[in-house]
């Protein structure tokens, strides 16, 4: 009986401890939001970090294809962190319905894909299994949204059992990201973006 | 004697359990898909326990810290996939599912080593692994 009244003591505690840690993270929180609305008076409005265009997405994916070619895992993991980041910092608002349309079918995938190829610094086949799939929604993405940059799609058939892969790159020259330093050169351009 | 008493009051802990009584809404793949049947029985002998909204527990499950460990599994497993929400997963997500789902159990990544330590009625003998990663691959293919 002594045993379980210690308990339940200990176990109020517990629960008053976590609770307090909670309106302590919940002002902080607050605190900094202030800051924020702060900065924003000081920054013009052209400084908010929220885009429709999908410029970045694709600038660090290309960092990406070329760690993958690079056979840098390490890398490759970093350019997929940053590619989950800008996927969030995409303002859909100024969307056409089309763009909308493929942009709800493909970005949930492309996101899930690029934290794969984050989470996994140390395996670079799982990275370019995930790399293939992320591919593929972007290209479909490009099929609606303008970029800047001048974009190849490459398809490699000897990937994934001979069932083959695309990537989007800015050169012209193949440097296969698949095999990287195994089979640099396999590959052929599909079409210009 | 203080161990004791810690084990105790862990006990104290049991968060909800991921048991869905059953209910199957539209949602789950059995409505989504066609599904034939022997691939079902193998989804749910060796995927749903972390992959859907209804685990079967267990006696084991109910001793702590063991239950904690087994709510961090079938949180991080749902994250990553659940069938019982498989319908709210766009065509694309859906199909790449599928695909992930053949090439990791084609690898040995899945069921996970750590759980078929313990459930050894999950793991796939190659006649499963060969059913599950055939329906995926007759998915993919174009319809004649």
């Amino acid at each position: 009986m002594n045993k379980s009244i210690t308990a339940f003591v200990l176990l109020a505690f517990t629960a008053a401890a976590c609770q307090s840690k909670d309106t302590e993270s919940n002002s902080q929180v607050l605190d900094s939001a202030e800051v924020n609305i702060e900065n924003k008076d000081v920054e013009p409005e052209s400084a908010t970090p929220f885009s429709s265009s999908i410029d970045n997405i694709i600038t660090e994916y290309l960092n990406l294809k070329n760690a993958l070619t690079a056979d840098n895992s390490s890398e490759a993991s970093k350019f997929g962190k940053n590619i989950v980041s800008e996927i969030s910092k995409l303002d859909v608002s100024k969307f056409t319905t089309e763009q909308r349309e493929v942009y709800d079918e493909v970005i949930d995938d492309a996101k899930e894909q690029s934290e794969h190829i984050g989470d996994n610094s140390d395996n670079l086949p799982h990275q370019r299994e995930h790399f293939a799939l992320l591919s593929r929604d972007l290209a479909d993405l490009l099929a609606v949204f303008e970029t800047k940059k001048q974009l190849y799609q490459v398809f490699c058939p000897m990937y994934d059992d001979k069932k083959g892969a695309i990537w989007l790159s800015e050169f012209k020259e193949i440097k296969n990201p698949y095999f990287g330093s195994q089979m640099l050169t396999c590959g052929s351009i599909q079409k210009e973006l | 004697m203080i161990f004791i008493g810690v084990l105790f009051i862990i006990q104290l802990y049991q968060p909800d359990r991921n048991i869905d009584e059953n209910i199957v809404t539209p949602l789950h793949i059995s409505e989504t898909m066609d599904v034939p049947v022997n691939v079902m029985k193998i989804l749910k002998s060796s995927c749903f326990d972390c992959h859907s909204n209804n685990t079967n527990y267990p006696w084991y499950s109910y001793i702590q810290p063991v239950r904690s460990m087994m709510e961090r599994h079938i949180k991080n497993g749902k994250e990553n996939l659940n069938f019982s929400e498989f319908g709210s997963y766009s065509r694309r997500k859906q199909e790449n599912k599928l695909d992930r789902i053949a090439k990791q159990i084609k690898a040995n990544e899945m069921p996970l080593p750590s759980y078929l330590l313990i459930h050894r009625d999950a793991k796939l003998s190659e006649i499963e692994k060969a059913e599950i990663i055939n329906w995926i691959n007759d998915l993919s293919k174009p319809a004649i």
